[in-house]
């Protein structure tokens, strides 16, 4: 998360950096190329100003001359002067001083084109004026006698002008000099001479020396000291912006830097953090499927091995003999090392099949698991294995130990299950170190379970641990307890209660079965003797079939028979063939001793409703089967009125059993049915209920 | 420096090696489209308010040589202008449009005669009115200006591409200039002359004039009979007093009455006025029919679109 944050803030510092970037750019090219556009006009104003002068120092000069250049270059002074002004760079305000050096600029630049217009219109009375004297100095001979003192004047004069007018001197004309002197005496030609010749001169002497001011205003002026200093503050303003240009891309610069080492610390932090989690990663994996004491592969790895499809796998299940008597001895510490000992003796005394895989799949019992081998291989192996074990001494601590192992082969579905049958099997031939799973030992593993069960019913049979459980039985109309059900129970040595379920079916094909009876008729007389209950039993038509059981029953009864009970029997049906005659015998035999008959779990799948037509029953008890579910299926409810009419029109009581809650309760009793059991009233208990009085 | 450069200029030969004048070029460059427009619009009596006036009344390029005979211009309801109109043919190489140089451009000019009251008496929304009533124009200036309405800056752009037609070259003196054996001796006698008395000082360029203010009265002050617009009514600085631009001599033999008040009628009137004020000095007969033998040459061919039916 803080990862994706750094990101997110780098790359949004880096695209406004690039922005920067950009914007920096563009900025710079503008502003370069404005920079260039005004250094240009610039030179472009000085280099019409400087044509211009040219212009007119060659028109002061050269008699003929053609003008229109000088008037073109006067319209390009103007134009670059706009050009100038209007530069896009003087909008900056860090230019402000030279634009207003620039606006100073005008009104110079009008004077001089102010003064051009007037040196031109000078130049031409001037040079005109030149002209004519010139040509008039040399006609004076036609005018005037030779030793006439008028062409000393007119000489000392044109020599004054062209003097003047050669070295653009001023101070060789003054107003103090002195026009043509004309006599009276002189004829009228040549008074019109001197009146001409004194115009021009007159001219000059008035006009020369404005025109060389002129002359010298427009070449001299002021024009390119203020482009001067124009140029000298574009470039002072042009550094502070370049300075500040200059920061700001530094500044870029370092920021690009820092981002670029950031991003390079990150990369070294990410690729250094993925380097811890896939170590951890590992290590979780390695946990996961290897066992830590041993390093060999644990259960889970085994069975996720075992699921891959298709295998050809044949398993080798090795269990330490007596491992808990290593443990006790030495100590678990002791017991461990014992055990990553084992797995390296087995890991390496099977070293050369290379595709063995090892694992520890429970305490003291490790597997190797082969992949496309014969059995024989593998029985060699097995066979090997348990011998070297067997012969090695172990070495720990200094204590040596010896050991030998149970090896199961298997190579049938389900691997692990198969072997561990086998093993267990073994167990029971201490002098065989291994065996190969076959598939009767499953009908074996049945055997042997049935003859623990056997021997356990057996102890408490000898322990007497064969107890009757109660469970009363509610006579509807009066809500009194009438009746009470004995159920047989077994108790573990711990107290904890065994169920008929679990052995009676077992122990019905043993004698222990008439033991059980015989105590249970027993210990159910022994309290219902003297009780005013009806106490009831469950005896099956089966057994009405076994004379041996019948020998027990009866004789039981007759040895009570002094005593006061009221002892019933509920007659189970469990097959539909039986020897009808030994149960009308067994009904008569019965009733001898008071005994009422029940026909027991009645709607069930044998019942049958001829019954009543040929044996002397008393009491229906209604199957829980129907029971249970008349509240959420009215077709039970049907079944349940039905057998209850039945009942009624013949004059035999009925039981309910499996009454669980309220709700049957009331259906029940509405229906009529006489007697009510189950856990509603009471649940089977090894004693009697103290009050008989049932409160809804 | 600058001296170095006086000593060796005055030193050498005084007369600048190449001719002060040069010839007009023959090919010139306009939109022809545009300038037929602005033929057809520099006609017009339209563009006055009484529909008397054209631009051509007073800049008749077919009989007087693009400028005016009267002494004055004559404008809508016979109004009387201050001014001697200049001829309109190679007005675009003047260096200012008229006579005080108050519009630097044709295109300042152009407008100027049409607001004018006493010449064209219009203004631009009039113009535009008028013009747009016309689905004759609207054509036109739709072929031209790809616009759906005419805008008055579309006539003045027409009728100044017009002007930049308005050239004549290849004079007889052009032709010389460029090298042609035309001109008689006496003619180029004429050409000196005029060069040697010093009218090339103000005459002179591709205009031979057109590029200079000028005083009138330079050595003499010339007395008008009434004020005329000249430069001192735009300067107002008193040295400007009757300086008007240096008109063409270009078509000189064809732009008769001559000066800003039109009191010289012929040729010989005006070089001896001008001997007179500008050069302060008075010619013989012998040298007024020189330089009038020159001037004559300056007559130039009539513009290539003049010639052409619209």
């Amino acid at each position: 998360m803080n990862l994706f944050k750094n990101i997110f803030s780098i790359s949004l510092i880096g695209l406004f950096v690039l922005y920067a970037l950009i914007a920096y750019y563009k900025y710079e090219q503008k502003f370069s190329s404005e920079q260039r556009s005004f250094t240009l006009s610039l030179n472009e104003l000085n280099r019409y100003n400087s044509d211009l002068k040219y212009n007119i120092l060659q028109s002061s000069i050269f008699a003929y001359y053609n003008q229109d250049e000088t008037t073109e270059h006067i319209e390009l002074l103007e134009k670059s002067y706009m050009k100038l002004r209007d530069e896009e760079i003087l909008k900056n305000k860090n230019y402000s001083q030279v634009k207003k050096s620039i606006e100073e600029l005008k009104p110079v630049l009008d004077a001089k084109i102010d003064a051009i217009r007037k040196y031109l219109i000078i130049n031409a009375g001037i040079k005109n004026s030149f002209i004519f004297l010139s040509r008039q100095a040399s006609k004076s001979q036609n005018y005037f006698a030779t030793n006439n003192a008028i062409h000393e004047q007119i000489n000392s004069l044109m020599t004054l002008f062209s003097n003047a007018r050669r070295i653009q001197d001023e101070s060789y004309i003054n107003m103090n000099l002195k026009v043509l002197h004309a006599d009276k005496n002189l004829t009228e030609e040549q008074k019109e001479y001197i009146t001409t010749f004194n115009l021009h001169a007159t001219y000059l002497l008035k006009n020369f020396n404005q025109f060389i001011q002129l002359v010298d205003n427009i070449l001299d002026d002021k024009i390119d000291s203020k482009t001067n200093m124009i140029d000298k503050e574009f470039a002072k303003s042009l550094q502070k912006d370049m300075q500040a240009l200059n920061y700001f891309a530094t500044t870029l610069i370092i920021v690009l830097l820092l981002l670029i080492i950031i991003i390079i610390y990150l990369f070294v932090k990410i690729s250094h953090e993925n380097k811890l989690l896939k170590a951890a990663r590992y290590d979780l994996d390695y946990s996961l499927t290897h066992d830590k004491l041993t390093d060999l592969y644990n259960r889970n790895a085994f069975e996720k091995v075992v699921l891959t499809p298709d295998n050809d796998y044949t398993l080798l299940l090795i269990n330490i003999d007596k491992f808990k008597e290593v443990n006790d001895l030495y100590g678990n510490t002791i017991g461990n090392q014992v055990l990553q000992e084992v797995s390296k003796f087995i890991r390496f005394d099977s070293l050369k099949y290379s595709n063995a895989k090892y694992f520890r799949i429970g305490g003291d019992e490790f597997a190797i698991l082969l992949e496309n081998m014969s059995i024989q291989e593998v029985k060699n192996l097995a066979d090997s294995l348990s011998r070297s074990i067997a012969l090695h001494r172990f070495l720990i601590s200094g204590i040596s130990i010896n050991l030998t192992v149970s090896i199961a082969v298997n190579d049938q579905h389900p691997l692990l299950e198969n072997a561990d049958m086998a093993l267990k099997y073994i167990k029971s031939f201490p002098e065989v170190s291994y065996i190969v799973f076959d598939s009767k030992m499953n009908l074996l593993e049945k055997i042997k379970k049935n003859i623990e069960i056997i021997n356990l019913v057996k102890e408490a049979v000898h322990d007497d641990r064969v107890v009757p459980f109660f469970q009363p039985i509610l006579n509807i109309k009066t809500k009194k307890i009438e009746k009470y059900e004995a159920l047989v129970r077994v108790l573990n040595t711990d107290g904890s209660v065994i169920m008929p379920l679990d052995f009676l079916d077992i122990i019905k094909k043993t004698s222990v079965y008439q033991d059980i009876t015989r105590i249970m008729i027993n210990k159910v007389i022994a309290v219902a003797k003297d009780k005013p209950y009806r106490f009831s039993m469950n005896i099956s038509m089966q057994d009405i079939s076994n004379e041996e059981f019948m020998r027990v029953f009866f004789t039981q009864l007759e040895l009570n028979k002094s005593s006061n009970f009221n002892l019933d029997i509920e007659l189970l049906e469990t097959e539909s063939l039986y020897d009808i005659a030994k149960i009308e015998k067994f009904i008569a035999d019965v009733k001898k001793y008071g005994s009422k008959v029940l026909i027991d779990d009645f709607g069930s799948g044998y019942s049958n409703f001829s019954y009543f037509s040929y044996l002397d029953i008393d009491i229906l008890k209604v199957d829980g089967s129907i029971i249970k579910e008349v509240l959420k299926d009215d077709k039970k409810l049907q079944i349940l009125k039905a057998i209850h009419r039945f009942a009624f029109a013949i004059g035999v009581d009925t039981i309910a059993e499996f009454v669980e809650n309220r709700g049957l309760f009331d259906t029940v009793e509405e229906i009529g049915i006489t007697y009510a059991q189950g856990y509603f009233i009471g649940k089977p208990s090894p004693a009697l209920l103290e009050d008989d009085n049932f409160a809804l | 420096m600058k001296y170095i450069l006086f000593i060796f200029l005055t030193l050498s030969n005084i007369v600048h090696a190449t001719e002060p004048i040069s010839p007009i070029p023959c090919k010139i460059e306009y939109d022809r489209q545009k300038a037929l427009l602005g033929y057809r619009l520099f006609v017009d009596t339209t563009l006055s308010s009484d529909k008397t006036t054209s631009c051509l009344s007073c800049h008749d390029i077919f009989q007087t040589g693009g400028a005016d005979k009267n002494v004055v211009s004559i404008g809508v309801q016979n109004r009387i202008g201050n001014i001697q109109s200049p001829t309109v043919l190679n007005a675009c190489y003047n260096f200012k449009q008229f006579w005080n140089g108050r519009a630097r451009t044709l295109y300042e000019q152009a407008s100027g005669p049409i607001h004018n009251p006493v010449e064209m008496d219009m203004n631009t929304s009039k113009v535009e009115k008028r013009l747009n009533a016309s689905d004759e124009y609207r054509k036109l200036f739709h072929n031209v200006y790809k616009s759906n309405s005419i805008k008055f800056s579309q006539v003045i752009d027409a009728i100044v591409e017009f002007e930049k037609a308005l050239t004549t070259p290849n004079s007889r003196f052009d032709k010389y200039l460029n090298g042609e054996d035309v001109l008689t001796k006496d003619e180029i006698a004429g050409y000196n002359l005029f060069k040697q008395i010093g009218c090339i000082t103000c005459h002179n360029g591709v205009n031979i004039g057109g590029n200079a203010m000028q005083k009138f009265g330079l050595f003499e002050e010339y007395k008008n009979a009434h004020t005329y617009p000249d430069l001192y009514s735009i300067t107002n600085d008193p040295v400007y007093k009757n300086v008007f631009k240096v008109p063409t001599l270009r078509n000189i033999a064809q732009t008769a009455p001559y000066l800003h008040d039109g009191s010289a009628k012929t040729l010989k009137d005006v070089v001896q006025q001008m001997a007179r004020y500008q050069l302060g000095t008075k010619l013989s007969d012998k040298e007024i029919d020189s330089i009038v033998l020159f001037l004559k040459t300056l007559d130039g061919q009539l513009p290539d679109i003049l010639s052409q039916e619209q």
